[in-house]
């Protein structure tokens, strides 16, 4: 999908009918706008978001509070009792649909009455067209296009601004991370599949009622499971609201620290993040050291309770050796041979009960050893080992616990330093600062209680579905027995068997994204960052964390400075925009505003080829571009430049160096 | 007034052709995929009469099948 031309009418800076023609042609996909400061380069970003959204997202906080989205001007100017607009309109198309043209236009109006006062419409005006055979069509479900090209969920991975982009992994990191998985990949559409399927069964199930007292008596413990299921799903969904809404009053209680105007409370702050970002690199660790423990004992443990055993067999092979009963002598089915023929090798007869055929029997006896001789020296060698580690085992483990503790000690260190922090902002001489201190402590608690009773509640949904499962098993066994439930019986194994399925499809789904990501994000950050000898991997854990490892095996990502962390994103957005698979066009704001400028020629010249099979529109100031232009140019299919014009309020579109 | 038509995500159709290979649990569960992303923005989707619509055909299919 491709956006052949921006037209902007009056739109903010925008004055009169401004069009600019976006590069399509795949071998030129960038196509760069570049602008000083106010120019307008944002402003173009928030037209593109306000047509297809209906927000602008990147307004700055006068623009949002002081600015309509009318051009001032034309507002200045226009005479009493006569109407303006401003409007928006995308042109697209889709080469992988034979070039299906695509149009979407946005308006909004307004008036000035006869005292002179702008009287704005209230809501904007959206229209969707779509080219169907050779017709030009409007829409009428224009949200479902839009979803179908962009959803609002992804659209921030392929519109944004890259000055913005450190603080995608600052704040609420692994929640951002699950969420764009999730709406990249549907995962959410699996989960109400499954959630739907669930409650549709239950009540096909209802339909069985009174066929018999055992089915009846399942019937009820399944509704009576299935309603305290119903009830944990929805307190944890209440939950994790309730989670997010404090996580982000907690943020918000921190960037107003972070940003405050006395000294001593912005380092201090800057202290808990460090702080706190150590304790949680602590908490992971302890996490895994208690992992290996519990594996160890799940290995070792059968182990423990067979060393009797292994020691009694130990002995009673050293003293079977001792005796010379092992090796043997003779060997069992030599002698065993011997009897069978009836004739020893000497010649003798051994048929008949003699005193050789009784001679050979008690030599039999004695060989019958050598028939596992070989398993039980093989025996020794295996049991020596096991010996060996069961001793081991408790070195092991006592390392591993002295490891824990000396993190325990470190973790209680930070706490209380942590605590030191907090009572020193809750001590400054600022009734503002301790009030805001007070309450950002009562939302920690708040949120670790919160933490907690979501864990209770996993483990109470879990349970439940197993007891499920187990007898939806014995109803359907119950059911079977009666011909007149042949269909609800087949109804309920079709239903259960797609559930299953979906289930399954759903976990491997999270994983097999997760881990493309990763490698992803991992390749591409790996090779843009220039610090090569200092980064080892990135890892996305199961709780969708994004963790940076130093060569030393430290994580490192509280430590990247803030054009690391840019880059950082730009590797996850572009692993993401590859494995969601919407083939929508990429516009970014400043993409290399916070970036050092010798790193700009390395991330100019690898970003196009991460981006290569997308659409591609850069705004940037003449301080980004100049340096990268050439490395650039083999991609650049169009450039233009925004000539702002303060007199006239007025932003032309030139094309660049004219 | 056209109606444009939602895509289930290439993956997760890939994933149903490559893991379900029961034909009729496939195409059924495609179904209800597609009928959920179509209803995707309605909160309160009355999702009951249609799924219990296509649970009546597809085990209707199978029971012919067999």
């Amino acid at each position: 999908m491709k956006i052949q031309c921006i037209e902007l009418e009056n739109y903010r800076q925008y004055r009169g009918k401004v069009t600019v023609g976006l590069s399509c042609d795949s071998s030129k996909n960038i196509t760069v706008i570049q602008g000083v400061n106010g120019s307008g380069k944002t402003n173009m970003l928030n037209a593109v978001n306000w047509c297809l959204y209906g927000r602008e997202e990147h307004l700055s906080k006068y623009d949002a509070k002081k600015q309509p989205i009318i051009n001032d001007a034309e507002l200045r100017e226009l005479p009493t009792g006569q109407r303006i607009s401003a409007r928006v309109t995308i042109k697209m198309i889709d080469e992988k649909d034979n070039d299906r043209f695509y149009q979407f236009e946005r308006s909004i109006g307004a008036k000035k009455d006869i005292s002179g006062k702008i009287i704005f419409d209230r809501d904007s005006e959206f229209h969707a067209y779509m080219q169907i055979g050779r017709d030009i069509q409007e829409i009428r479900e224009t949200e479902m296009l839009i979803n179908r090209i962009l959803p609002h969920g992804v659209k921030s991975f392929f519109f944004f601004d890259g000055e913005r982009l450190d603080e995608f992994f600052k704040e609420e990191r692994s929640e951002k991370v699950r969420e764009a998985i999730f709406d990249v990949s549907q995962l959410y559409l699996l989960d109400r599949t499954i959630e739907h399927l669930e409650k549709t069964v239950s009540s096909i199930r209802g339909e069985v009622k009174g066929e018999s007292p055992k089915v009846d008596e399942i019937q009820e413990k399944i509704k009576a499971i299935e309603g305290g299921l119903e009830s944990s799903r929805q307190e944890k969904k209440e939950k994790e609201e309730k989670l997010r809404n404090i996580r982000s009053q907690i943020t918000e209680i921190e960037s107003k620290l972070k940003d405050c105007s006395e000294s001593v409370v912005r380092a201090l702050q800057c202290q808990r993040e460090s702080l706190e970002s150590r304790l949680g690199e602590i908490e992971k660790n302890i996490g895994k050291i208690k992992e290996q423990i519990t594996d160890n004992i799940l290995e070792i443990g059968p182990l423990i309770y067979c060393l009797p055993a292994v020691n009694d067999a130990i002995v009673q092979i050293d003293q079977k050796a001792e005796k010379g009963e092992i090796p043997p002598n003779i060997r069992h089915t030599f002698v065993k041979e011997l009897l069978e023929r009836g004739k020893c090798i000497c010649g003798t007869d051994t048929k008949a009960n003699n005193e050789a055929r009784y001679r050979l029997e008690e030599l039999l006896k004695k060989a019958r050893i050598s028939e596992i001789y070989e398993e039980i020296i093989e025996l020794k060698y295996i049991l020596k080992p096991i010996r060996e580690q069961v001793a081991k085992f408790s070195e092991e483990q006592n390392v591993l616990r002295k490891n824990i503790s000396s993190l325990e000690e470190e973790k209680n260190k930070i706490k209380s330093e942590l605590q030191e922090v907090s009572t020193r902002l809750k001590g400054i001489n600022v009734e503002e600062i301790t009030n805001l201190e007070i309450t950002r402590n009562q939302l920690r608690r708040e949120e670790e209680g919160l933490i907690r009773d979501i864990g209770v509640l996993d483990q109470r949904i879990a349970n439940a579905r197993m007891m499920l499962d187990k007898l939806q098993k014995e109803l359907n066994d119950e059911l079977r027995k009666s011909k007149k439930f042949i269909e609800v019986n087949e109804k309920l194994n079709l239903a259960t068997q797609t559930l299953n399925a979906l289930g399954t499809i759903r976990q491997k789904l999270i994983d097999d994204i997760r881990n493309t990501i990763q490698n992803k994000t991992r390749e591409y950050f790996l090779r843009l960052i220039w610090k090569k000898e200092t980064y080892d991997t990135v890892i996305i854990d199961e709780d969708y964390g994004i963790s940076v490892i130093n060569k030393l095996g430290s994580e490192c990502l509280g430590t990247l400075s803030a054009g690391e962390r840019q880059i950082l994103a730009l590797s996850f957005l572009a692993a993401l925009r590859e494995v969601s698979g919407f083939d929508a066009p990429i516009i970014i704001d400043t993409p290399l505003g916070r970036i050092s400028k010798e790193h700009k020629e390395s991330i100019a010249e690898l970003l196009p080829e991460f981006l290569k099979d997308a659409q591609v529109t850069l705004f940037m100031t003449d301080e980004e571009y100049t340096p990268v232009r050439r490395l650039l140019s083999r991609k650049v299919g169009k450039e233009y430049e925004l000539c702002y014009d303060e007199s006239r309020s007025q932003t032309r579109v030139e094309p660049y160096g004219k | 007034m056209a109606t444009p038509r939602l895509r289930v995500s290439k993956k997760i159709l890939e994933e149903i052709n490559a893991q379900i290979e029961d034909e009729i649990v496939r195409e059924f569960a495609k179904s209800l995929l597609q009928f959920e992303l179509e209803n995707w923005r309605i909160e309160k989707l009355h999702f009951k009469d249609f799924f219990t619509d296509q649970l009546t055909i597809y085990c209707r299919r199978r029971m012919q099948k067999l």
